[in-house]
């Protein structure tokens, strides 16, 4: 046998430059994502210190005026109070209500717990416009439903609901931020080491003494962290304060952001909306520092552990029932929006839900919104838009991950920073940065450029996912490929990508769900050819045609549940399996 | 066949950490057609030198020569990579792609560098390879349906399936249950002697790099301490550390007090001792004494001490039984307790006087380990001092 191994030998000597092709790919990688982040950054800087009225590239003049001006009134400090207070209260709201609504499903033998805990992690495909406009349709002072079904029982005289007022804001808001934080509470409840708890009751506790003093005590940390990124996360949000909070005349920083550069009447006011985006950027960048200092000492109390534990399960006894119907009674106001937009969408021209309307209902708007061009348009480009930006983000995502879980220099460092970014970044002050890099350049009015906004916009998240990911892979799986013969590639591709696969896949529905639900971003991208859903459900529920929006909205949760909610079911089998 | 000189490796200090210089100036040589092992405990470097030659690490400095090709030298800037070398590797996680069926894996090498010999050519040396390390017909098997042992024998079969010019061996067995691994290391043994291949085999288990091979180089703190058969190290180590990580023995601090030829007298707690003495030890140096437990012929009777033998007298101080054979501790005068093996039907009584014969060619001086020396040695050669 030993006579053909030298049949095989590679011949010739490589020289340094073997490394050539990851080499290469890193500085590629490097390069892209500079630009991707870097470029808006800058331009959105240099826009801040330009004249009003003018785009950056085309003025060499440097003026503090737009500083100046925001400093000088003291709307700004209003304008600032508000975001803080508007956030504070919405993520008090929600995040105590997820805390408690995780604790009973993970804790406790609350019946029904899969239930909420496939529908909690679901909701995502219920884009933050369609609940807004939902709620709008049922508590705005005139003809809103509740408040029309609330006078004709109790015979008010007035509205007893109103949308157009802070409180309403704030707990529309706080029932968004719901699911999200419970999605990240719910690891943190049911991964928590049973012992330490036992422990308590081994040594004379009672159940509700443990919990007070050694499970709440313990949580807290976890919670308090899932709190600030909720903060940070509702300051930059910015549907539901454009859908709901606008017409109260309630601004926060990210709507007068997109007001000064996109106003309904006058022309744009780049330079103050850049200064007020450099206000917003170091708010959350301030909240981000808040953040990980608060994880850092988070981190001392690791209840998390690695293993899989069957937490002990508190018995709710006699309140089982009450808390259930309450819980349930919960998730009822959170879908009443949504079921209002169905309504609406089967009406010829919106009115109250009655039991004699049910007679008039039809199927017209949706055949209307199928047959026009222009909502074909939107459906063709909102599938490019996903199908694009999920599919180039998660691959980017991936090579970032696998150079900086596998490949440790300084420009893998760089690399790490540029691409964790755009989490501290909100938004909507990077989709206007991206207008005013690009609105000069023939990708400006294409769905490309809405491409480019969402993966720029996603990159963190999908970053984050793939590292997390690798970072569980053993390197000599790659190592292997190597030795074998296989190049960088072959074994990326090969080896690295398919055992990533389901990592791989839920983190690609996650973006294509964030991206198609999004309106931040075809809204102030927007020109008459790169209209996508939700974009067009904008534009119509403005124009206004209620029902002819809502059937586009309808269809849109529609086509998102269809691929979120198979995908949680199979993820909560595989959950319970394990 | 394997040329390494002068390799140096140091990682760069990780946040909170310090540089660790895992290899420094290693050099080896590997004959064409031999098993050589790397012995040495956790962390002196085994694994990071076998990476170095199969090109997954670069090192610092120093040179590699693979037959006939240099695959690494920095003087002359030349780095093939770990993809070009034509090497085939087990991992000690066996890294099984599970993704991929038994075949698929066989077959993985095959498929690389632009080469493609075709469908047939493929399945017959997959074929080939699985009948191999005996797992014909396993080939349509996912890989997560396999059992420790199993996995082992694919991770072999995909090591060389693509002939390879020499073959990378890291810890193969320790992820194996001990009397698997007993097995699996002399079918291990026959598999590649039966091929030809040169190896280059990773252990810290002493037992299994005797058994394995013809070579071992021992190693410590990224150090090669020790080249030899397996054989002459056991019967020449030149440092207390060589004799105690290959078998194990008493290891007594003692002075050199005499010296004529290969033989030297050293001065212990418990009197004057003949023995041969390592190369490069002079008259007073600071040593260490090595009796292996079956050197001392035990004798419940006072034997008359002849030519190069020393005779000492001692307690039977405690007796362990391990089953074929058992272990004494007997107290020798000065206080120093010498642990010795006897056969389990001689065993003798604790408290009982006995005699022991310890001939000049069984017992050797050698150096003492320098500062480096591992902590838990130094105490227990300070409490012996002491
Ligand atoms: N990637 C790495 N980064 C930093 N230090 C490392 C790395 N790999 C190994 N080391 C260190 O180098 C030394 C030698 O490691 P290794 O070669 O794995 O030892 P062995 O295989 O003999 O147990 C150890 O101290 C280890 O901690
Ligand atoms: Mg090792």
């Amino acid at each position: 046998m030993m006579a053909d191994v030298s049949a095989e030998q590679p011949s010739g000597t490589a020289r340094w430059t073997f490394l050539g092709s990851p080499r290469l790919i890193k500085v590629v990688l490097l390069v892209v994502v500079a630009t991707l982040v870097l470029g808006p950054v800058i331009v959105l800087l240099r826009a801040s210190l330009a004249p009003q009225d003018v785009l950056p590239f085309e003025t060499s003049v440097f003026t503090f005026d737009n500083f100046r001006q925001i400093f000088a009134g003291d709307d700004t400090v209003k304008l600032l109070t508000t975001t803080i207070v508007y956030a504070a209260g919405s993520v008090l709201l929600g995040v105590g209500a997820a805390a408690v609504v995780a604790w009973l499903t993970e804790r406790t033998d609350m019946p029904g717990a899969t239930v909420i805990r496939i529908f909690l992690f679901s909701w995502m495909a219920v884009p933050p416009l369609v609940i807004g406009f939902g709620w709008v349709l049922l508590i705005n002072p005139g003809n809103g439903a509740l408040n029309v079904f609330a006078r004709s029982a109790f015979g008010l005289t007035s509205a007893p609901f109103t949308i157009y007022s802070f409180w309403s804001l704030i707990i529309i808001t706080a029932f968004s931020v719901l699911p999200t934080a419970y999605v990240m509470l719910g690891g943190l409840f049911s991964n928590m080491d049973p012992q330490l708890e036992s422990a308590g009751h081994v040594h004379g506790g009672r159940s509700f003494t443990v919990m007070r003093r050694i499970t709440l005590p313990l949580l807290i940390p976890g919670i308090l962290s899932v709190g600030i990124f909720m903060v940070m996360i509702v300051v930059q949000a910015f549907e539901i304060p454009f859908v709901v909070g606008l017409s109260a005349q309630i601004r926060v920083l990210s709507t007068r952001v997109y007001l000064l550069a996109s106003p309904t009447t006058g022309i744009p006011n780049y330079g103050l909306s850049s200064a007020f985006g450099v206000c917003l950027l170091g708010l959350a960048c301030l909240l981000m520092w808040v953040y990980f200092r608060c994880v850092g000492t988070g981190e001392k109390y690791r209840v998390v552990t690695g293993k899989a534990f069957r937490p002990r399960r508190q018995k709710l006894g006699a309140w089982r029932i009450p808390v259930t119907c309450l819980v349930f009674a919960l998730f009822g106001i959170m879908v009443l929006p949504v079921l209002m937009i169905l309504w609406t969408s089967f009406t010829a021209s919106y009115q109250v839900p009655s039991l004699a309307g049910f007679a008039n209902l039809s199927l017209d708007n949706y055949s209307r919104a199928l047959a026009s061009p222009f909502a074909q348009q939107a459906i063709f480009n909102t599938l490019i838009l996903v199908l694009a930006s999920a599919t180039i983000v998660m691959l980017l995502g991936s090579l970032i991950a696998w150079f900086s879980v596998r490949d440790r220099g300084p420009a893998v460092r760089i690399l790490d920073i540029l691409a964790f970014a755009p989490t501290a970044i909100p938004p909507v002050v990077m989709v206007i940065a991206i207008l005013l890099v690009y609105i000069r350049t023939p990708v400006y009015g294409t769905i490309w450029i809405l491409v480019l906004s969402s993966v720029t916009v996603q990159l963190a998240f999908a970053t984050r996912t793939m590292t997390s990911a690798l970072t569980q892979l053993h390197k000599e799986l790659g190592d292997a490929a190597t030795v074998c013969g296989a190049g960088w590639w072959t074994s990326f591709r090969r080896i690295t990508l398919p055992l990533l696969r389901v990592q791989f896949l839920s983190g690609w529905l996650f973006v294509a769900a964030h991206t198609s639900r999004d309106l931040t971003i075809p809204l102030v991208l927007m020109t008459s050819s790169n209209v996508v859903l939700a974009s067009a459900i904008w534009m119509m529920w403005d124009f206004p045609d209620l029902p002819g929006a809502s059937a586009m909205a309808v269809l849109l949760v529609l086509g998102l549940l269809t691929v979120v909610l198979p995908v949680q079911i199979l993820a909560n089998r595989g959950r319970r399996g394990a | 066949m394997l040329k390494v000189s002068h390799l140096e490796r140091t990682y760069p200090a990780q946040p909170g950490g310090a540089a660790v210089h895992a290899l420094k100036s290693v050099s080896l040589s590997v004959e064409q057609g031999d098993i050589f092992s790397l012995l040495g405990p956790s962390g002196c470097g085994k694994t990071t030198m076998l990476q170095c030659i199969a090109g997954l690490e670069t090192p610092d400095a120093g040179r590699i020569v693979i037959g006939p090709q240099t695959v690494y030298s920095r003087a002359e800037r030349i780095q093939v990579s770990a993809s070009e070398r034509g090497l085939g590797m087990v991992f000690q996680s066996y890294a099984i792609w599970p993704h991929m069926s038994v075949a698929e894996n066989v077959a993985f090498p095959l498929l690389q560098r632009g080469r493609n010999p075709g469908r047939e050519q493929i399945a017959q040396r997959v074929d080939e390879a699985l009948a191999m390390v005996e797992l014909a017909g396993y080939g349509n098997r996912s890989a997560t349906q396999l059992s420790g042992g199993q996995q082992q024998r694919v991770a072999l079969a995909r090591a060389l399936v693509h002939k390879p010019r020499l073959l990378l061996l890291d810890e193969p067995l320790s992820n194996l249950d001990a009397k698997l691994r007993d097995t699996m290391r002399i079918e291990l043994r026959q598999l590649i002697k039966s091929i030809g291949i040169t190896a280059v085999f990773v252990t810290h288990d002493q037992i299994e790099a005797m058994g394995i091979s013809d070579k071992v180089a021992l190693m410590r703190g990224g150090e090669v301490v020790q080249v030899g058969k397996s054989r002459d190290i056991y019967l020449n180590p030149h440092t207390a550390f060589a004799a105690d990580f290959m078998g194990s023995g008493n290891l007594i601090p003692c002075t050199i007090s005499d010296m004529g030829g290969d033989r030297a007298v050293a001065t212990t707690p418990f009197g004057r001792i003949r023995a041969r003495a390592a190369a490069g030890l002079r008259i007073g140096d600071d040593a260490v004494l090595v009796i292996r437990p079956n050197a001392p012929i035990v004798d419940t009777r006072p034997a008359n001490a002849q030519g190069d033998a020393a005779q000492i007298t001692g307690n039977v101080a405690s007796v362990t039984f391990l089953g074929e054979k058992i272990e004494v501790q007997v107290r020798l005068p000065g206080g120093y307790d010498l642990v010795t093996t006897m056969n389990t039907f001689d065993a003798p009584a604790e408290g009982q006087e006995i005699h022991l014969t310890l001939p000049a060619e069984r017992c050797i001086i050698v150096h003492r380990d320098n500062a480096a020396a591992s902590t838990v040695r130094d105490a227990e050669l300070a409490g012996v001092a002491a």
